[in-house]
């Protein structure tokens, strides 16, 4: 792991994913590369000298020294608003990073093809995408599953990509699932996931490599039906946030 | 993921990933991969897997397996003050054997 001291990075562009999230790319000089699923912090200071921080996850792979964070407002947060509405073009922001070695996915060497399932509630699908988009670059064939449990269509990240994604991304498939409300051609309907649609939608198999992230019940729920349904605790691996990012 | 450290109304990261910048900051190496081992029940278990509680002060993990403290990480001004007084043994990768 490279330095992970505080460095100044500057707003770049933003694009809307949703009306209530956003993905900012920020440039930052000397930026050492990352992996998928790696996180930064993010530090802002008032100019009475106040500072808070929050950790971001990565939503795409090394770029070289730019770096996509996508943010999803919290209504009452102190930091997802000023980043995802007041941050404009050109301002400056402090980051460290990139931090985290343990919820991170390896693109596989030439010819590795052991398969990943990757499961995702609300924002947690962020750190997902990265996936996603890195085995798409690296050109990767190793079967990938992404689960993708969301409350409304509205809410939904990267929609069209995922779209475009899983019809041309050989042994990629998405499933989303709605929480809260689905379209009407969605004959699923709007509730939690069952343990019954892990088990279809996602079947213990050799050499799986899984990852879970997304609000802290939603990881805990899908982590032990995933070993009730015979997958190993080792196989697994977690990324818990609080409540308010479903 | 998005997390608040102060445990406010901005999501908290309940597990021990949001250790990540904290203790990289301190150590240089990434530490949530490090293995570590609990001085209550003797599991074994990533410091990313850990039960992690955010106070004003700072962070208080707990093992996955029996729920005793394993450590805990404090900001007072310009230090970090960690407690490992439920560590029996912390395991790091160097980078070079990544």
């Amino acid at each position: 792991m490279a330095t992970v001291a505080w460095q100044v990075a500057h707003l770049v562009s933003r694009r809307d994913e949703t009306p209530e999230a956003v993905t900012l790319t920020l440039g930052v000089p000397g930026w050492p590369g990352h992996l998928p699923g790696q996180h930064v912090d993010v530090r802002l200071t008032a100019e009475d000298g106040y500072s808070t921080q929050r950790s971001y996850s990565i939503a795409a792979p090394d770029h070289g020294a730019q770096l996509e964070l996508t943010v999803q407002v919290v209504a009452d947060g102190e930091v997802s608003p000023f980043l995802a509405r007041d941050l404009a073009v050109g301002d400056p922001v402090e980051v460290r990073g990139p931090v985290g070695g343990w919820f991170v996915w390896h693109p596989p060497p030439d010819g590795a093809d052991d398969p990943v399932l990757l499961v995702g509630g609300g924002s947690g699908v962020v750190p997902l995408m990265a996936m996603v988009r890195g085995r798409h670059e690296s050109g990767g064939r190793a079967p990938m599953n992404l689960v993708y449990s969301v409350r409304t269509p509205e809410d939904v990240l990267y929609r069209d990509e995922l779209e475009r994604r899983a019809r041309l991304d050989d042994g990629l498939t998405v499933t989303i699932a709605y929480t809260r409300s689905a379209p009407e051609s969605d004959a699923r309907g709007a509730r939690r996931i069952t343990a019954g649609e892990l088990g279809s939608w996602a079947p213990a198999r050799p050499g799986l490599r899984t990852y879970v992230c997304g609000p802290t019940g939603f990881v805990d729920a899908v982590a032990d039906a995933l070993v009730d349904l015979g997958h190993g605790e080792h196989t697994i691996r977690t990324e818990r946030f609080g409540p308010s990012g479903g | 993921m998005s997390g608040d450290r102060r445990g406010g109304p901005e999501a908290s990261v309940l597990d021990g990933n949001v250790l990540a910048g904290r203790l990289g900051e301190v150590f240089g190496v990434d530490v949530t991969s490090a293995r570590v081992l609990c001085v209550g029940c003797t599991r074994e278990q990533c410091v990313a897997e850990l039960v992690l509680f955010e106070t004003g002060m700072g962070s208080t993990a707990r093992c996955r397996g029996c729920g005793a403290v394993v450590l805990r990480a404090t900001r007072i001004r310009d230090e970090v003050v960690l407690d490992l007084r439920g560590t029996r043994s912390l395991r790091v990768a160097l980078p070079a054997s990544e």
